[in-house]
């Protein structure tokens, strides 16, 4: 059908004769190859960066220093045929004003055009994150060829080039280390949750919440952290290992929250997936940990008399009894499970009130999106706050309520300690 | 033999008469010469004349005779050897006429000696009269012995075809684990009867058509009155009829006269070689063709559907068979995209990889000395090279190539470093998908497209595969078999059809015949008590 119409738009252009069609194809595959395939990247011409740090500049004579962390697929491929062929990555650094100069200023040093798309994590530094994180990430969010979906965290007491460069021993490619370790600490104890760029950069809406980003830090040796022999030791000499949550007022980096107050903002941001809570025996010495296998965070926004905001969270826990290591707790009885279920509400519920405290009258900063909450459940009542809500939020109410169910005792019943 | 080919489907003779080459012309003109001469009374002179135009070829077989009836009349059997049974021949013919006396009251006076032959004497199932040479050599070519009498000018043709024929055998394209394990043959009768022993019906109508003005090939078409919708049958004859060319040896020369679309890799005729396949596309309403000399029977109109349908998916349990069916519409997307998914991938979309199988195909890349798009071309072409190979070796050397192809090119130019192990796997696993397709020429289909999907997948990247995608969807849409769209039931959409596309629904869901098929009736369970009433009634 088409061929026809082609043949007959041919024989009325007058190239006519048989051969028309066949010359007309002709030319229209060699167009095709002409056209030459403007955006083909070569894989193996590719340098995949892993990770991106973020130092203000050493020299102090620019604004910042990039350090990209970009793996060497030959020696990952290698390592699983079992033969080492030297490090899977490798760092470089150069300093820049802006972020895409200091990239495109690393072409004087790399043989492969760096490639974004795939990058993981993005780390800045305590004192770049101070100075402020949005004008680094404005790149991530308009560059088409980088994904917003990549991981940012905060170093502590270390610098981003540092942590990079720092070999892991659990994952040949340190900075999965890096991102899989906030994601197994956010599953399992959710002292840390995983933040992504594009969490930070779509804060910006009604009601002013303040971003959170996990940091990290270098424990051991950090000079060593470099070198193969880091990971030839058992332990590594220098091991990367998560801290505490920093918070962020208007993209700046506020202050950091403890181990504790890390996961009580976590309880109340219903972040909390699986995590366990240390309780006191009821009757004697020691403890038992209950797992909590399931929370859910439910917030009501109340008025009070003279019109300010009160914000009611309700925690709904469900959990295990894992550990018991002091005696007489009778797990069979009903109401021992009650009673170890009100004591483990307690230790979240002074948790989650220790993390308000903080955010509150110490960091003071919105961190726990309860602007947002105001807004979304009252909204004439935000409408009054707005202007004044940086001072606001730090004398807002809250009445946090929690509530443990118990479900289990393990598949032992009564202690082994006597 | 295809140069010599006239004109297929020629509508008006008087301006293609001047296109076409000289010696088909004196050909034609001699063949008509001859069938226009009438026959003498002359049993000699008969001779004289068929030896003249056969050439005095040795394989046919003048036998004269003289009837034991007092006046010794000549009689002239002419047969062509191996072509006819001889027993038969001995028994049937030549002994009635050998005989030592007849009685000669027996030969009635009302009757003409010819008459009184083909009454009386021969023993034969058929035996006609036949006045002019054209249908004489018909016959004479179809096997049949023409016995000519000294002072008539006419004479019999009695059926004692024979000679060597392939059996039944078990089909050796699309085999299935359950169902009936004959195929067809090369014989045209045994084909129709092998169907009519499917279908037990006086419905099952069948005409025939001779084509090929030298191979002069008996062609038959058969349908079920009443299912087969009329315009479909009135086309098909329509296009048969006006099929003008010398010689017709497969039914891929029908399948490619009678096709709609002329310009297009996809076929709008069915073949297949299973007569339950063929019984069950007579009893959806559709029309079958049966060339003489090849085993594979057509079927039209044929929807890109049906291709995709197994004769096992009807045997087997319909849970099954829907898994199956999806597994074949799967693989034939893999057969035709998947190497140009990868080097589109590869070249420009490499965000689009798991950041895991970027590393590993990356680390697999470094060190290939050709771009990804020539690397899968050259393999893409090399396994093409193979399959054709294979196929046309002779069985002992079957091995010999897969090892060769298996050993040297799937491992050797791996560990040379030459072609990178994705592209390898890429290839091998496009090719198993793409013997999936129970269908070969759909097969072929996929083979061709993925060239023209791999030259535009190397150029711009996704952007192209779905250009060309578009364009094949485009022109699938576009064509259509014997007025059926090609893509029915999907476009145009057919609901009630859709139960048997992506999946077979079971049978008792199946109430109705496919609608779209321009069948005349429609309800395949509780019978129309149409059907049940003799055909004329």
């Amino acid at each position: 059908m088409i061929a026809n119409r082609i043949r007959a738009w041919v024989q009325r252009a007058g190239v006519g004769g048989g051969g028309g069609l066949a010359r007309l194809i002709c030319v229209i595959c060699m167009l095709l190859l002409l056209s030459g395939c403007w955006d083909l990247r070569y894989l193996d011409k590719l340098g995949v960066v892993y990770a991106v740090g973020i130092d203000p500049d050493p020299s102090g004579k620019q604004e910042l220093q990039l350090t990209v962390q970009v793996v060497l697929p030959q020696n990952v491929a290698s390592e699983s045929k079992g033969s080492g062929g030297g490090p899977t990555v490798t760092t470089f650094t150069e300093t820049g004003d802006t972020v895409f100069e200091a990239i495109r200023k690393m072409s004087t040093k790399t043989s492969r055009r760096l490639f974004f798309s795939h990058t993981q994590m993005l780390i800045i530094s305590e004192a770049m994150a101070r100075r402020g994180v949005y004008p680094l990430v404005d790149l991530i969010e308009r560059n088409p060829d980088i994904r917003t979906d990549m991981q940012i965290a905060l170093t502590r007491g270390t610098s981003a080039r540092k942590l990079l460069q720092t070999t892991t021993q659990m994952e040949s490619i340190p900075v999965n280390q890096l991102r899989e370790m906030i994601e197994v600490n956010e599953e399992a104890y959710a002292t840390n949750y995983a933040t992504y760029v594009k969490d930070i950069t779509r804060l910006a809406g009604k009601g002013g919440e303040q971003g959170v980003i996990p940091s990290l830090r270098i424990e051991g040796d950090k000079s060593a952290g470099n070198k193969a022999d880091n990971i030839t030791s058992i332990p590594a000499e220098a091991v990367p290992s998560l801290a505490s949550m920093g918070v962020l007022k208007d993209g700046k980096l506020v202050g950091f929250l403890t181990s504790k107050q890390s996961r009580g903002l976590a309880w109340l941001k219903d972040k909390v997936k699986n995590t366990v809570v240390k309780v006191a025996c009821p009757e004697s010495e020691g403890y038992l940990t209950v797992e909590v296998q399931n929370a859910k965070r439910l917030y009501k926004v109340k008025q009070s008399g003279d019109g300010k905001p009160i914000i009611e969270a309700e925690l709904l826990l469900t959990g295990g009894i894992q550990e018991i290591m002091c005696p007489g707790v009778k797990v069979m009885e009903e109401s021992v499970l009650e009673q170890i279920g009100e004591l483990a509400s307690q230790t979240v519920k002074s948790e989650a009130e220790e993390a308000i405290r903080v955010l509150q009258k110490d960091i003071r900063s919105d961190a726990l999106g309860w602007g947002k909450e105001i807004y979304m459940h009252k909204p004439s009542l935000w409408k009054r706050v707005e202007a004044e809500w940086d001072t606001e939020f730090s004398s807002v109410q809250s009445n946090i309520r929690c509530k443990t169910k118990i479900s289990s005792s393990g598949i032992r019943s009564e202690s082994i300690v006597e | 033999m295809s140069g010599r080919m006239t004109q297929g489907r020629r509508k008006s003779g008087g301006t293609d008469e001047k296109r076409l080459p000289k010696a088909v012309k004196h050909e034609t003109e001699q063949l008509k010469r001859i069938e226009e001469m009438p026959l003498t009374a002359s049993v000699k002179q008969n001779m004289e004349m068929c030896k003249k135009e056969l050439g005095e070829s040795p394989d046919i077989i003048y036998r004269e005779l003289e009837l034991n009836n007092g006046d010794n009349t000549p009689i002239l059997l002419i047969y062509v050897q191996g072509m006819i049974d001889d027993e038969r021949m001995n028994e049937f013919v030549i002994q009635p006429l050998h005989r030592d006396r007849y009685d000669v009251e027996s030969q009635a006076q009302d009757m003409t000696m010819l008459k009184w032959m083909e009454k009386k004497l021969l023993a034969t199932g058929i035996a006609v009269e036949v006045k002019d040479w054209k249908l004489i050599y018909q016959k004479l070519f179809l096997g049949y012995c023409i016995i000519m009498v000294e002072g008539v000018a006419r004479a019999i043709a009695a059926n004692v075809v024979g000679g060597p024929r392939r059996g039944i055998e078990e089909p050796k394209t699309e085999m299935v684990i359950r169902g009936p394990r004959e195929g067809f043959t090369e014989s045209v009768r045994a084909n129709t009867a092998m169907l009519r022993r499917k279908i037990r019906s006086p419905r099952l109508w069948m005409e025939q058509v001779t084509i090929g003005d030298l191979t002069q090939t008996p062609v038959s078409f058969m349908y079920i009155k009443g299912l087969a919708g009329e315009d479909v049958i009135d086309d098909l004859r329509e296009r048969l009829k006006s099929i003008e060319i010398d010689g017709i040896l497969e039914s891929g020369y029908i399948e490619e006269l009678i096709g709609d679309q002329k310009w297009t890799p996809f076929p709008t005729v069915m073949s297949n070689e299973r007569p339950d396949v063929i019984a069950a596309n007579l009893l959806e309403g559709r029309v079958a063709v049966l060339v003489d000399g090849t085993p594979f029977v057509l079927v039209v109109p044929a929807t890109l559907n049906v291709f995709f349908q197994s004769a096992e998916d009807y045997y087997q349990r319909f849970d099954i068979a829907t898994f199956l069916r999806l597994l074949r519409f799967v693989s034939f997307f893999i057969a035709l995209l998947m190497p140009s998914v990868y080097v589109a991938i590869i070249g420009y979309h490499q965000e689009m990889i798991p950041t895991q199988l970027l590393l590993k195909l990356a680390a697999q890349r470094e060190g290939v000395p050709f771009p990804a798009y020539l690397e899968a071309f050259i393999m893409e072409l090399v396994f093409e090279i193979l399959r054709e190979a294979v196929v046309r070796m002779p069985s002992a050397a079957g091995n010999t190539i897969s090892i060769v192809g298996g050993l040297v090119i799937g491992q050797s130019v791996v560990e040379a470093g030459i072609v990178s192990p994705a592209v390898v796997i890429v290839v091998s696993f496009t090719a198993i998908a793409s013997f999936v397709s129970p269908n070969y020429s759909l097969g072929i289909a996929a083979r061709l497209l993925r060239f023209f999907l791999l030259l535009a997948a190397s150029t711009l990247g996704f952007y192209g595969i779905a250009l060309v995608t578009l364009f094949i969807l485009l022109h699938l849409s576009n064509i259509r078999s014997f007025g059926v769209p090609y893509m029915t039931p999907f476009a145009p959409f057919v609901g009630p059809d859709l139960k048997d596309t992506f999946v077979r629904a079971p049978l008792w869901l199946m109430k109705e015949r496919p609608q779209r098929i321009k069948s005349d009736n429609k309800v395949r369970q509780q019978v129309d008590p149409e059907l049940r009433k003799e055909p004329g009634q």
